[in-house]
């Protein structure tokens, strides 16, 4: 019994035992349970933020999600929005996509979409425009795959899709623009705002003799100039620099060029970029030179002309350096031209010349031919006895040089007037004429003398010799400069000259054509001036044909004496000959008063020029008398307006109906209408208004030496 | 340690001796748990090594020996409760390939923090495997009982070697199918 009730008892707390353990465990249990469930509430509320911080990030990056399952073969876009429930979703099947998109982009398509389904390409990308309402829009579609089957073929493909419409047409423009930046003529390069070379252009790439493109990016823009370079800190406050300078080749060669360069700041102003535009200027350069080889350079000699030796003489005075000048008139020369003729005349004024520049180079002189047979000898620094000694050295080599022409011995020989600056004269003009005023004393007192001035020379010899005597002297040795003035129509375009004749005498300086013109016409000087002058237009006409191709008709202005001189149209035409010149590019201008004088013979010798192939102008017209019975007596082609008759028609009323009455009544006529005087802007509205042919005046130009006027128009 | 082993331990004895025999081991071990297991609980190594000291003490029988046969009998215990993961294999060998990244996916769900053994395959072909055993509890014979009674499951007949490595806690099953 007791061991029953101890076996009992043993079970009991067994049982007991047991049980407390099962309740224990059942409440750990339960403990647990409630402690997982809690954090798996939180970490399921946790994911569902993330979830919508998802949503959130593409609605702000405008892209939308998109999802396709090869099982049901569907696809679905899901747009987000701000509010958590919005979801737009849009499921379709790809073929239902494609009937949407454009024809063009339908391959490019089809062609990703296997890649990434059957190809084993695990990334999508792909761009293509999509007809959503009327308009078609840019859609690009990214994506991965994220399942595949046994055979590899994508089960499973997410990604995001967005409307690039806009980036697409903005990317267009920058390709439109990058495409006319590489096949710009113009040489370009896009420079970091250090002015490291990041982008260049095909043309840029063949100005500098490089073969690759490579061979320019990374390099400083800077070292590649040679002179001027970029002033790098300036370009912060100007945006933009224009220059002239050159540029260094891959082959070592400088090339003159203009570069136009702009600053471009980004939109956020984060960072900038530079854009420089370069040109070729080495043709434009090699004119500028030539042209002022041709304005400094007598063309016959090689020396240096008028110009040449105002520049040098300016520059010493500048420079406060004294010097000596020799002014050389050669003895005996115009027997040489007058036996053998021009030609041989002028291969001896060469070989005069080389006999100077032997004789003064190697002491730098400043040798140039001042016109005929005349030369001066600009000697810097000299020393008069030094500058005496050269000039007998130059009459002794001069006057051994052998000339023999048609078997006869002739020789040369030159009379020389010495002047020093500043010690004669503190002028350039001064100097000059005291030397030309010694080399008269020195002619005076016979051949090959040397003479140096002394004060109240020039006064005496002036005195001595009148201004007659000088013009005489200025004609024979061709000494007289012709300018040309243009003549423009009304929209500026240049289409003619006049020739004009200036006189910059030695002794008396530059000397008005009014005070010249009438001395020579009493002197029968007129004709001669008159073929010179015909002469040069037709060399400038030569000139202006070889620099470019074409030339315009040059006038000139012909005296009556001239004119009614018998022999007159044949020696213009002659002239025309020698220079191959057609008489249709010149203009003869001449004034009424050939009618006063002699009306028949006037007729009779204009119909002669006109005959000869000239063009024929009444000048002056509107100053005299204007008789209008002239312009029935002989059709002139063209008739120059005087300048009197438009003075001030811009602001009197009276004026203005005379003028358009005579331009009405020349136009009646069919006659080419030249105004002369045309000073400013303000008189343009009126000569277009009255339709005016053509144009001259200081608005658009004065008279300037031929190679100047060349450099200006052609 | 995950409570399911400790419960399966406690069951067995229970049916396997008795109720008595459950109940004097678990008084004896002085456990800090007093015995009260939960199958989804989780506890520390110690209190299964106290349980096991008193049972090789108790029944003369041998540390591995004890730890095999449980391992066999845990089988039957981890096979119903979680009949899923089984479903899923077909031979012992995708089991096995499998463990690390499917049934210790289960545990982990609850106790992310569990100390779990790492098995990996290290060589395989049709009638062998080598397979590498790594735990700091060095339970490898409960691993093999473990093996020996999803080769059963599977209808499969193998033999096993272990091989302990130079590593501590590193070991290699080689499996070789009968």
């Amino acid at each position: 019994m007791a061991d029953k009730t101890s076996t009992l008892s043993n079970e009991k707390s067994l049982l007991e035992r047991r049980l407390r353990r099962e309740k224990v465990a059942r409440s750990a249990a339960e403990a647990l349970l409630e402690s997982k469930s809690t954090e798996l509430y939180l970490a399921l509320e946790k994911s569902k933020r993330a979830k919508k911080q998802l949503e959130l990030a593409l609605w702000a990056s405008q892209e939308s999600l998109w999802d396709w399952q090869a099982q049901s073969d569907i696809l679905k876009i899901s747009t987000f929005s701000m509010n958590s429930d919005d979801v737009t979703v849009w499921s379709g099947t790809p073929i239902e996509i494609m009937s949407k998109v454009h024809e063009d982009d339908l391959d490019n398509l089809q062609f990703h979409w296997s890649q990434a389904v059957f190809g084993g390409k695990e990334r999508v990308e792909f761009s293509f425009r999509l007809k959503l309402s009327s308009d078609f829009q840019w859609v690009r579609l990214r994506g991965r795959v994220l399942r595949r089957g046994n055979a590899g073929e994508a089960l499973h493909i997410v990604g995001t899709t967005k409307d690039i419409t806009t980036e697409r047409e903005a990317e267009q423009s920058f390709q439109l623009m990058a495409s006319a930046f590489s096949s710009s003529r113009e040489p370009m390069v896009v420079l970091s705002s250090e002015l490291t070379i990041t982008e260049c252009n095909n043309a840029f790439v063949h100005l500098v003799q490089a073969t690759d493109p490579c061979q320019c990016l990374g390099q400083p823009f800077n070292t590649l100039l040679q002179g001027q370079k970029v002033r790098h800190d300036q370009l912060n406050y100007d945006k933009n620099q224009r220059f002239e300078t050159s540029i260094r080749t891959q082959q070592d060669q400088i090339i003159p060029v203009d570069v136009s360069i702009a600053l471009f700041e980004s939109h956020l102003q984060t960072s900038s970029h530079l854009i420089a535009t370069l040109r070729d200027i080495s043709e434009r350069k090699s004119n500028e030179d030539r042209l002022r080889q041709m304005a400094l350079n007598d063309d016959l000699t090689g020396l240096g002309n008028r110009n040449a030796l105002s520049e040098a003489l300016t520059k010493f005075q500048h420079h406060h350096t004294p010097f000596v000048l020799l002014f050389i008139d050669l003895d005996g020369f115009k027997a040489i031209n007058d036996t053998a003729g021009h030609e041989r005349g002028d291969a001896e004024l060469r070989s005069v010349g080389s006999v100077l520049s032997q004789q003064f180079s190697r002491i730098e002189g400043v040798v140039v031919r001042w016109g005929g047979d005349e030369f001066i000898v600009a000697l810097p620094l000299a020393s008069m006895e030094m500058a005496v000694t050269q000039a007998n050295q130059f009459i002794e080599a001069l006057e051994k040089v052998n000339i023999i022409i048609n078997g006869i011995h002739l020789s040369l020989s030159a009379s020389i007037g010495v002047a020093a600056y500043p010690e004669h004269s503190t002028t350039i003009e001064g100097v000059l004429q005291h030397a030309d005023a010694a080399m008269y004393q020195a002619k005076n007192s016979g051949k090959g003398q040397v003479f140096i001035y002394r004060e109240g020379l020039h006064e005496s010899i002036k005195q001595q010799v009148s201004m007659l005597n000088e013009l005489k002297r200025a004609v024979e040795h061709e000494l007289l400069d012709f300018y040309i003035q243009g003549k423009y129509d009304t929209r500026g375009k240049l289409r003619g000259g006049e020739v004009l004749c200036r006189w910059i005498s030695g002794l008396h300086g530059a000397v008005s054509p009014t005070v010249f013109i009438p001395i020579a016409e009493q002197h029968q000087l007129d004709k001669a001036i008159g073929l010179q002058a015909l002469e040069a237009a037709c060399e400038y006409l030569i000139m202006m044909e070889t620099q470019s191709g074409y030339a315009v008709p040059l006038s000139i202005n012909i005296s009556v004496n001239q004119m009614l001189d018998p022999e007159f149209p044949f020696q213009a035409v002659s002239v025309c000959d020698s220079h191959q010149i057609h008489p249709s590019m010149i203009e003869l201008e001449l004034t009424e008063s050939i009618f006063i004088r002699d009306k028949a013979a006037a007729i009779v010798a204009l119909n002669a020029l006109r005959e000869a192939g000239f063009r024929l102008s009444l000048d002056d017209f509107g100053s005299g008398f204007s008789s209008l019975s002239y312009l029935r007596s002989f059709e002139f082609e063209v008739v120059k307006v005087d300048k009197s008759l438009i003075k001030d028609i811009n602001a009197n009323s009276k004026g203005l109906a005379l003028f358009k009455g005579v331009v009405a009544m020349l136009t009646g006529l069919q006659i080419e209408i030249v105004v002369e005087g045309v000073e400013n802007e303000s008189y343009l509205p009126f000569m277009q208004e009255a339709d005016v042919n053509l144009m001259q005046g200081f608005y658009f130009d004065k008279p300037m030496p031929c190679e100047q006027f060349l450099a200006r128009n052609f | 340690m995950l409570g399911i082993v400790f419960t399966s331990l406690v069951e067995m004895l229970e049916e396997q001796v008795s109720f008595e025999f459950a109940d004097e081991v678990l008084q004896e071990a002085n456990l800090t748990s007093h015995g009260a297991f939960t199958s989804v609980g989780y506890y520390p190594f110690e209190e299964i090594d106290k349980i096991l000291t008193v049972l090789t003490h108790k029944t003369g029988k041998p540390l591995e020996q004890l730890l095999f046969e449980f391992g066999v009998y845990l089988f039957g215990c981890l096979a119903s409760a979680h009949e899923q993961v089984l479903s899923r294999a077909h031979t012992l060998f995708d089991m096995l390939e499998h463990l690390d990244d499917d049934i210790h996916v289960q545990v982990k769900k609850l106790y992310p923090d569990a100390d779990l053994p790492k098995f990996t395959v290290i060589e395989r072909t049709d009638a062998y495997m080598r397979l590498g055993y790594y735990s700091t509890r060095e339970l490898y014979a409960l691993a093999e009982g473990l093996m020996h009674a999803a080769a059963v499951h599977f209808e499969q007949a193998i033999n096993v070697v272990v091989e302990r490595k130079e590593k501590p806690y590193h070991f290699e099953f080689h499996i070789s199918l009968k």
